[in-house]
């Protein structure tokens, strides 16, 4: 009896060991994605919302680590009560256990560490043999609070330093662990956008030196981006901005609705097709969806902002709020305002304190692609995927991306803004250009 | 047996604190004087919920997101390193189907009879011949897997939910499904079938697991949403889910918490 209790034993734990899953890099399957490109939605609105069906997507293995690290606040700096949890600076990383080429990757807007975007990214370049390391948005409230150095983000070039500081001291944090071979750098809508500012002050300062820099679906222009994103909601809500509480509503009962009449909607990868599906949303909903999102994020970012930099924005300059006091009216006051409102009211007025000759337009210029097009004309090592229906685009910023990247960057006819991230295909691009 | 005692206490109070009309109540729009700098008049938002005890509940959610961090948290870290996920999944099946008995009594009050006769088939199913309820052989057979405790009976009889309250590591609940735990845990311990419960205080290493568990398969989070205003969204969704969960429709079969995506 005991001899077979230890027999059970022992191969229980031989089991248990041979279970231990061993990743090996498979950057070449990556590459060679089987069957050709179809993305099922011509509706860009769709696309977004809906992102690729599951059959589309990459095959990644299961149980990829990811190991979350942090660092300190910079500059010991004295964290307010209300945002107490936002003490260290977070990051993640999915680590080769031998020497290896290096991936940053830089979340979209108001997109944190741990989005299910970068963990995608990060899953993907850590098949394709990266150490892929996750790096919040400058507008992720851990990131504005811990490594920003003025907490007000979207003034590029304090957006692109604080990266930059932020990439080296994270590197130095990698580095005591794992052998690094070379950086590279990603980033998704807003992330792409920062990677192309990141890269062009590497280009200056030498302090990193990334192999290949690749855009997915970024703005062209913040301010013009963020005027299509306020618009979608404000232009497709029945009654104007007075009537989001009604149209919250009606979107979450319409959910209700769907699963109370369990019409084939089941949970799972394929649940937003499925919801899709049963409801037929018109464009305009779609787009209320979106521009919904966006002044989620919008808040998140002000609320923030104003917190760290006692603009009395959404909070009274001399009001101390505490664990306990309610934010519920900030979080009403800040779903009222857009971005551009943001823009205007906060970021404005509080970068011209510091830089009194500062003209609104110089802002609005520098946040922009095109204030780097020069360099991104000229550089080899930065590259773009992105879709020509991307939501986000302004008419004409599609030309200038192909006039600007030229041959180094791919085109994909349909996918919205990062709707199709997921599709084995596009998937294949970014790992092709990182592979270079 | 103190424990059982105490819980039973606490579900009969709630139950009846409940029952009295603090559920009765319907929520009139937040009370919240019109902070200054904000210029809007304050006016029913989308996101308010019945909440009089917010101060004490948000200070809830902040032990609740340090206990986590400091407690829970590692221990899965350890538990994740330990055990290889396959394992995982047994071990988390192995709950779910002890949790099935739950689910079963309380489709029987509520009067799903096809439901229930689903649930006990993949009790039978899973405990007889997926090795005492470690592999789920139920689901790929066909028969789905529900959810229903206490709180969604009471709910499904006319009980509203009452005020939102935050429970000291437990999270996000409501004053009904409070009571409904109570109630589920209580019964669970002293009608005790199977002797699952007896085995459980006789070896804590399970109960332990069994917690473990519970905190692995729930992917969530504390301050990793990006919004400050993570509180408020936490009680919009609870709130809402848990009025769908108790409005007497049947719910949606349940598939694994932890979404692999892709």
């Amino acid at each position: 009896m005991r001899i077979a209790a230890n027999g059970l034993l022992l191969l229980l734990v031989l089991v248990l060991a041979a279970c231990h899953p061993a990743f090996k890099p498979e950057a070449e399957r990556l590459m060679t994605p089987e069957g050709a490109h179809a993305f099922p939605f011509r509706n860009a609105f769709v696309a977004t919302v809906v992102g690729s069906p599951a059959a589309d997507r990459v095959v990644l293995p299961e149980g990829i680590p990811i190991e979350q690290r942090t660092l300190p606040v910079i500059d010991d700096r004295t964290v307010p009560r209300v945002l107490w949890y936002e003490n260290r600076f977070r990051y993640s990383i999915a680590a080769q256990s031998g020497k290896a080429p290096l991936v940053f990757i830089i979340g979209g807007t108001n997109a944190g560490y741990s989005n299910r975007l970068s963990t995608y990214l990060q899953q993907l370049f850590f098949t394709a043999g990266f150490h892929a390391v996750s790096i919040s948005s400058p507008t992720f409230p851990n990131f504005m609070v811990t490594a920003s150095t003025t907490s007000v983000p979207g003034w590029t070039a304090q957006d692109a330093a604080d990266l930059y500081h932020m990439m080296q001291r994270v590197l130095a944090d990698v580095r005591q662990r794992v052998e690094v071979s070379d950086v590279s750098l990603t980033g998704y809508s807003l992330g792409g956008w920062h990677s192309a500012f990141v890269a062009a002050l590497d280009h200056q300062q030498q302090a990193i030196g990334f192999h290949r820099v690749l855009l997915i679906n970024p703005p062209v222009s913040l301010y013009r981006s963020s005027q299509v994103l306020d618009d979608m909601l404000v232009k497709n809500l029945p009654g104007g901005i007075d009537n989001l509480d009604a149209f919250v509503r009606n979107v979450v009962n319409r959910l209700v609705e769907l699963y109370r009449e369990n019409r084939g909607v089941t949970f799972g990868q394929d649940m937003l097709f499925d919801a899709y599906r049963a409801l037929r949303p018109t464009e305009d909903q779609l787009a209320a969806v979106i521009g919904a999102v966006f002044r989620l994020a919008s808040a998140n970012i002000a609320f923030t902002a104003d917190v760290m930099s006692h603009s009395g924005y959404l909070v009274p300059k001399d009001r101390e709020l505490r664990i306990s006091t309610s934010l519920t009216p900030y979080f009403d006051a800040g779903m009222r305002r857009g971005f551009i409102q943001y823009f205007e009211e906060l970021l404005y007025p509080y970068y011209r304190q510091h830089y009194p000759t500062l003209t609104r337009q110089q802002i609005i210029d520098a946040a922009s692609l095109e204030s780097i097009a020069p360099f991104l004309s000229q550089a080899a090592n930065v590259g773009l995927v992105t879709s020509k229906d991307d939501i986000i685009l302004a008419p004409g910023d599609v030309d200038f991306l192909q006039r600007t990247f030229g041959d180094r960057a791919t085109f994909f006819d349909y996918g919205g803004h990062c709707g199709s991230m997921m599709d084995a295909h596009v998937a294949a691009a970014y790992v092709r250009f990182m592979m270079q | 047996m103190t424990r059982i005692a105490s819980l039973c206490r606490l579900a009969t109070t709630l139950l009846t604190l409940c029952l009295l009309g603090g559920c009765a109540s319907t929520y009139q729009g937040p009370v919240v004087a019109s902070a200054d700098g904000v210029d809007e008049a304050a006016r029913p938002s989308f996101i308010a919920v019945d909440d009089p005890w917010e101060g004490m509940n948000r200070n809830l959610y902040a032990f609740n997101a340090l206990a986590d961090r400091w407690v829970l948290l590692p221990v899965v870290d350890v538990y994740t390193d330990v055990v290889p996920w396959p394992f995982r999944d047994r071990i988390s099946d192995f709950f779910a189907n002890i949790g099935s008995l739950t689910t079963f009594a309380n489709q029987i009050l509520q009067l799903k009879f096809k439901p229930a006769f689903e649930t006990a088939m993949r009790f039978g199913a899973n405990s007889l011949l997926g090795m005492f309820g470690f592999v789920d052989i139920a689901t790929p057979m066909g028969l789905p897997r529900y959810q229903e405790d206490f709180g969604q009976t009471l709910g499904y009889w006319g009980v509203h939910g009452g005020p939102y309250l935050v429970l000291p590591i437990l999270g996000p609940s409501n004053v009904r499904d409070t009571a409904g735990l109570a109630a589920d845990t209580a019964a669970f311990a002293v009608v005790d079938p199977f002797g699952a419960s007896s085995i459980q205080s006789k070896y804590p290493a399970i109960m332990a697991t069994d917690i473990v568990n519970a905190r692995y398969i729930q992917p969530f989070r504390y301050f990793e949403s990006g919004s400050p205003f993570e509180y408020d969204l936490v009680r919009f969704v609870y709130t809402k889910k848990r009025q769908v969960e108790s409005s007497g429709v049947q719910p949606l079969p349940v598939t694994s918490e932890r979404s692999s995506d892709p």
